[in-house]
């Protein structure tokens, strides 16, 4: 089963600590929810782990070392949905994207065997088979992250990192397209960490969470465990209650109050 | 999610791509043909009193044709028809490996300072009779001048990498290779201004470009160099499509972004600077051919390297036809030919951004 352990991980923008000594393990199947007030370095933390960002640490991913590997066999590795989808205002239908994506690294005229099948097995998967022969210029902006998320699965990640992936989606579509990575997840076995804002999708979703504050790991573990009211608190300067929904199977989280130290003193 | 356009009715996603491959392949393959007729034209166009006949015998057969014609044919019109399509794939290309790692729709070849660089080093052989030459005695004369545009255009472009080493931003290094245009076109003011009427004569008339320079030696470097960078530039056609897609984040794809975009930078300088070392500055090829050949095969680089390259060498050679025919018996620097007729599309890329429709 596939395995992820980081331990003593940092990034850096230039000569500068963005993200500090974070550490955790993780396994197959599951899906970990990075959390944290603005500016906490989730966004960086994702760009360090995919090689966007200078990063340093250990990083191992089945036994392999991914700071060790070159971009093309990281790349091979992981799949990054990016917050922002700007980027797919080319002019290259859907259809096209997800053949670039599985051969951008190429050296070679031709595409890689196998690669228009599972473009197709891909679109069929997500539901997105009547985009294939559109630009994603032309997508709404929902549309254009469930793309995304085809871009990066069409490449059989076994790590794969979102980064606030339901930033641009209505309550129905944050729900599909969660619910489409919680199954992929579960079923290929392979590993995800999404950077989330919403955290009742965190407590829905997430088997585990990881705590970020100013750059610096606060608290990692069972999503459950973590997400209480004094932990919230303590992390967003809001008063909370939390609730148990569906006979305790996840908890609601409803918001009460900024606390008088909020915003603007974190 | 609410639908948004058309399903692909009747028929696969893969079907409709393969489809789409063979209209590109088959567009490719008629810009390819255009730019051969160009060149057979301007084979056969003139400034002087050959007739028809006289230039198809020198061609066919030219052991049984007049020496004169074999002559005007073999060592006057074919180095300055090959020249000229030469040029147009090489400027061509650099456009567009300049527009794709730039990531700026108007970028071209001169963008790093080349062309100036270039003019500066061609004015120092022209007006200060200073050559790189006389450290190579082997190398023959007749390149003294293009020896020194050459190097020129190289030192620019690697200086521009020198300066922008450590993941200088592409706008980092657009405004580098701005700030070495001026320099140079200051120093090349400099060599006008001290020059005399007979070395500025020269200088001006290197500036603005012209195929008469071109020789066999001067035709078989360049073409050389065109036979070594077109494959390089061929083999990374996936790593350009993903840098020109996704910019930085191409390297989640795997691609080493820093290293494409330095390798096509030299690539691009040196492709720019071979031609311009030989027939001058010559505008508007590298800009306007990658804008025409991504309008009529799109942006995958597969197919709009090609594409840009017949592109190139059609508008090259059809505008070499130009300096023959425009003024009867002379023959106009292909140059102030470029310029002219690669304006209008300038100003309609220009319209077509302002309203809104994209470079």
């Amino acid at each position: 089963m596939t395995r992820l352990s980081l331990s003593d991980f940092h990034v850096s923008i230039g000569r500068r600590h963005v993200v500090d000594t974070i550490g955790f393990d993780l396994k197959g199947g599951s899906i970990m929810a990075v959390l944290g007030p603005n500016g906490a370095g989730k966004s960086t933390f994702m760009k360090g782990l995919c090689g966007l960002r200078r990063a340093r640490g250990t990083v191992r991913l089945d036994d392999v070392d991914l700071q060790a590997l070159s971009a093309a066999e990281r790349a091979s590795l992981i799949g990054y949905v990016a917050q922002d989808t700007t980027h797919l205002s080319v002019r290259l239908t859907v259809f096209e994207l997800l053949m670039l994506a599985q051969n951008g690294d190429r050296r070679a005229w031709k595409a890689a065997p196998e690669s228009t099948r599972r473009a197709e097995e891909m679109l069929a998967l997500l539901g997105l088979e009547r985009f294939a022969g559109t630009m994603p210029s032309v997508l709404s902006g929902g549309e254009r992250q469930m793309i995304a998320l085809a871009l990066a699965l069409v490449r059989r990640p076994k790590l794969l990192l979102l980064d606030e992936p339901t930033s641009a989606l209505d309550l129905a579509n944050q729900l599909h397209m969660l619910e489409v990575v919680q199954d992929y997840t579960r079923r290929n076995a392979i590993i995800t960490i999404a950077v989330l804002h919403d955290l009742n999708l965190a407590t829905r979703y997430a088997d585990a969470c990881l705590l970020l504050a100013r750059g610096r790991q606060v608290a990692t573990g069972v999503t459950k465990e973590i997400l209480s009211a004094a932990q919230i608190a303590d992390l967003y300067r809001v008063e909370c209650r939390s609730v148990d929904v569906d006979q305790g199977r996840f908890s609601a989280i409803y918001p009460i109050s900024v606390l008088s130290d909020g915003v603007g003193h974190r | 999610m609410h639908q948004t356009v058309a399903p692909l009715a009747g028929s696969s996603a893969t079907t409709r791509y393969v489809e789409t491959i063979a209209t590109r392949v088959a567009i490719v393959l008629a810009l390819a043909l255009l730019a051969v007729v160009a060149f057979v034209i301007d084979i056969l166009v003139g400034s002087g009193t050959l007739s028809l006949p006289d230039v198809i015998n020198a061609l066919i057969s030219p052991d049984s044709a007049e020496p004169s014609a074999r002559f005007i044919v073999w060592e006057l019109r074919m180095p300055m028809t090959l020249m000229a399509m030469l040029t147009g794939i090489s400027l061509a290309l650099a456009g567009l490996l300049m527009q794709t790692i730039l990531d700026n729709p108007l970028a071209e070849p001169f963008t790093l300072g080349v062309s100036s660089a270039a003019g500066f080093g061609a004015s120092l052989s022209l007006g200060l009779g200073f050559s790189l030459t006389g450290l190579f005695p082997a190398l023959p004369p007749e390149l003294s001048t293009a020896t020194n545009a050459f190097a020129f255009a190289l030192f620019a472009a690697l200086l521009v990498l020198a300066l922008s080493r450590g993941g200088a931003s592409v706008q980092s290094i657009t405004l580098l290779g701005i700030a070495l245009h001026f320099v140079f076109s200051s120093l090349l003011s400099l060599i006008q201004y001290l020059a005399s009427v007979d070395q500025l004569e020269s200088i001006v008339f290197w500036l603005m470009g012209s195929l008469q320079r071109a020789t066999w030696l001067k035709v078989s470097i360049t073409g050389a160099a065109c036979m070594i960078f077109i494959p390089l530039v061929l083999l990374n056609a996936w790593s350009l499509t993903a840098l020109r897609s996704f910019g930085a984040q191409a390297a989640v794809l795997g691609v080493n972004v820093k290293r494409l975009r330095m390798v096509m930078l030299v690539v691009s300088a040196m492709l720019a600077g071979l031609v311009t070392a030989v027939v001058g500055i010559i505008g508007f090829i590298g800009l306007v051919a990658p804008h025409v050949a991504r309008l009529l095969v799109g942006e995958d680089h597969r197919f709009s390297i090609a594409a840009t390259a017949a592109v190139g060498a059609v508008f090259a050679v059809v505008a070499s036809i130009a300096t023959k025919v425009v003024v009867p018996g002379a023959v106009l620097p292909l140059g102030m030919v470029t310029s002219l007729t690669g304006l209008p599309f300038f100003i309609i890329l220009v319209l077509r951004n302002i309203k809104g429709e994209g470079l």
